[in-house]
C-alpha cells in the first residue's frame, strides 16, 4: 500500500460526493427501524410489567390494581419479548453488515443505493450472525478470568495478589486484544465483498493484507478523533455526515491494500471535467475520445489562452515538400501573420489557418 | 490541465450548506449552544466538502464562520458566567433581581 492517509480520505469524500443523500437516508432508515423495535419491545416490556404487577398484587392483597389488562399471560409475554428482542439483534446486526456494503459500493465507485442496507438479509444471513455470536462468545471467555479474580479478592477481603493479577491480566488482554483486532480487521469486509468465502479464509486473508499496515490502520482510526469531537459538539448532528465518511474511508483503506483503489477517483473534479468525464461515480471514467490520426494536427477540445499562446511561441517544424514554405522557417506566430486569416462564414470569427 | 476554461459543475452543495451554517452560527452564537452546535456542524461539513486538493470558496467560508460562531459562543458563555458569578458576588441574586 503506498496510497497516503490524507488520500484515502480525498478519494472517499470523492466516492461520496452526490452519494450524501442515500447515505444520511439509510441512516435514516435504520434509525426508524431500530425506533418501530424500541417501541414494540417497549409495548409488550410494559404489558409483561403489568401483567407481573396484576399477578402480585392478586397474591398479597384483594384490592385492584389499576395496570392496562393484557388478554396475554406473563409467560407469553416474557417470550415473546425474547424473541421481539432476538429479531431486533438478529436485524440490526443484518443492517450493520449492510452498512459495510454500503460503504465498500460507495469506496469502489459505484451508485449508492439505500436498498443495499438489508443487503445481507438475502447474501447468507445466518453465517453473519454466526460470526457475531462466536465473536460475542469469545470475548465472554476472555473475561472469564477477570470475574473469577475479582470474586476472589470480595471474598477473601481483598488481596495484593488479585489486585496485581487483574492489573497486569487487563495490560495483557488490552495489548492482545489491540494486536487481534487491527490483525482481523478486514474480516468483515471482506466477507461482505464476497460472502461464499470461508470464515477461516477471510480470517487469513485479513491477516495477510494487515501484515505490516496494522500502524497504518491504527494512525488511519485515530486521525478521526478530531472530526468526532467536533461532531460531538453538534449534539451527533454531525455524525449523518461523519458516519459514512469513516466507513467510506475504512473501505477504501481495504481497497488499497488489495490495490484495487478505482482510478477515477485518483483525479479531482476538476481534472475530470477537463477531460470530459462525465460521472465521479461507476466503473467507466472518462469519455472515449477518438485519437488524432497520424500526421494531422490534433487540437484539443479547450485550450486555455496561455496554451494558445505558448503553441505559438513553438519554434517552426520543417515544412512539408510542396506546402507552404517560408523561408527562413517562422514560428506559427510568424505563419499566421504572413497568411491572410481565413474568415469563418458562419461565425465571423477569424481562426488560424493551421488549424482549419 | 484547463482549469482556466473548464470550470467543473459547480454542484458542491455540501460547501454551499457550510457556508450557510457557519453564517448561521454566527447569527446564534449569543443563545449559548447555538453557535456551538452549527458552528461545529459548518466546520465539519466544509472538512468533507473538499473533494479537490484545495478548499472550495464557500467552505472556507464556512469554515472561518463556524469557527468564528463556535469562539463567539463559548466567549458569550464565559461572559454569561463571569456575569452569573460577578452578580452573585455582589449580592444582586438576593435583591430579586432573579426572581
Amino acid at each position: 500500500m503506498d496510497i497516503k492517509r490524507s488520500d484515502l480520505k480525498l478519494y472517499a469524500r470523492r466516492a461520496l460526493k452526490g452519494n450524501w443523500g442515500i447515505m444520511i437516508g439509510a441512516t435514516l432508515v435504520s434509525m426508524g427501524i431500530s425506533y418501530v423495535f424500541t417501541l414494540a419491545l417497549e409495548a409488550v416490556l410494559f404489558a409483561a410489567l403489568g401483567s407481573g404487577i396484576r399477578a402480585l398484587s392478586g397474591l398479597f392483597s384483594s384490592a385492584t390494581v389499576a395496570v392496562p389488562k393484557s388478554n396475554m399471560s406473563i409467560g407469553a409475554l416474557i417470550v415473546i419479548l425474547i424473541i421481539l428482542y432476538f429479531v431486533y439483534l438478529v436485524a440490526m446486526l443484518l443492517i450493520s453488515v449492510g452498512y459495510q456494503r454500503l460503504y465498500l459500493d460507495a469506496a469502489a465507485g459505484q451508485k449508492a443505493k439505500v436498498t443495499t442496507l438489508f443487503w445481507a438479509f438475502t447474501h447468507k444471513p445466518w453465517k453473519f450472525v454466526l460470526i457475531s455470536v462466536l465473536i460475542a462468545l469469545l470475548e465472554g471467555i476472555t473475561t472469564v478470568p477477570v470475574y473469577i479474580m475479582s470474586l476472589a479478592a470480595a471474598l477473601t477481603g481483598g488481596s495484593g495478589f488479585a489486585a496485581a493479577f487483574l492489573l497486569v491480566y487487563e495490560i495483557i488482554f488490552l495489548i492482545v486484544y489491540a494486536y487481534v483486532l487491527l490483525t482481523f480487521s478486514q474480516f468483515y469486509l471482506i466477507l461482505v465483498e464476497d460472502p461464499e468465502k470461508g470464515i477461516f479464509e477471510a480470517l487469513a486473508e485479513s491477516r495477510r493484507l494487515m501484515q505490516g499496515n496494522r500502524g497504518k490502520y491504527f494512525v488511519l482510526c485515530l486521525s478521526f478523533f478530531g472530526i468526532s469531537l467536533l461532531a460531538a459538539f453538534s449534539f451527533g448532528l454531525a455524525t449523518l455526515w461523519l458516519s459514512p465518511y469513516v466507513g467510506c474511508t475504512m473501505a477504501m483503506f481495504y481497497l488499497s491494500l488489495k490495490g484495487s483503489v478505482p482510478e477515477g477517483l485518483k483525479h479531482s473534479p476538476a481534472e475530470t471535467a477537463a477531460a470530459g468525464a462525465y460521472s465521479y461515480t461507476g466503473q467507466t471514467f472518462y469519455q472515449e475520445q477518438p485519437l488524432p490520426q497520424e500526421g494531422t494536427y490534433y487540437q484539443p477540445a479547450v485550450q486555455t489562452p496561455q496554451q494558445t499562446e505558448a503553441y505559438y511561441q513553438q519554434p517552426a517544424q520543417a515544412p512539408q515538400q510542396g506546402a507552404y514554405d517560408p523561408q527562413p522557417a517562422q514560428t506559427p506566430q510568424q505563419s499566421y501573420e504572413s497568411q491572410p486569416p481565413q474568415q469563418d462564414a458562419a461565425s465571423g470569427s477569424q481562426q488560424p489557418s493551421d488549424y482549419q | 490541465m484547463n482549469e482556466q476554461t473548464v470550470q467543473p459543475k459547480d454542484d458542491n452543495s455540501m460547501a454551499l450548506g457550510s457556508m450557510v451554517v457557519g453564517i448561521i452560527s454566527i447569527v446564534t452564537s449569543c443563545c449559548c449552544c447555538g453557535g456551538i452546535i452549527l458552528g461545529s456542524l459548518a466546520v465539519v461539513l466544509a472538512c468533507l466538502s473538499r473533494v479537490e486538493t484545495y478548499f472550495d470558496k464557500r467552505a472556507k467560508t464556512g469554515l472561518i464562520c463556524g469557527i468564528i460562531g463556535m469562539v463567539l459562543s463559548i466567549a458569550a458563555g464565559l461572559v454569561i458566567l463571569v456575569y452569573l458569578a460577578a452578580a452573585g458576588s455582589a449580592g444582586l441574586a438576593g435583591s430579586g433581581i432573579y426572581y
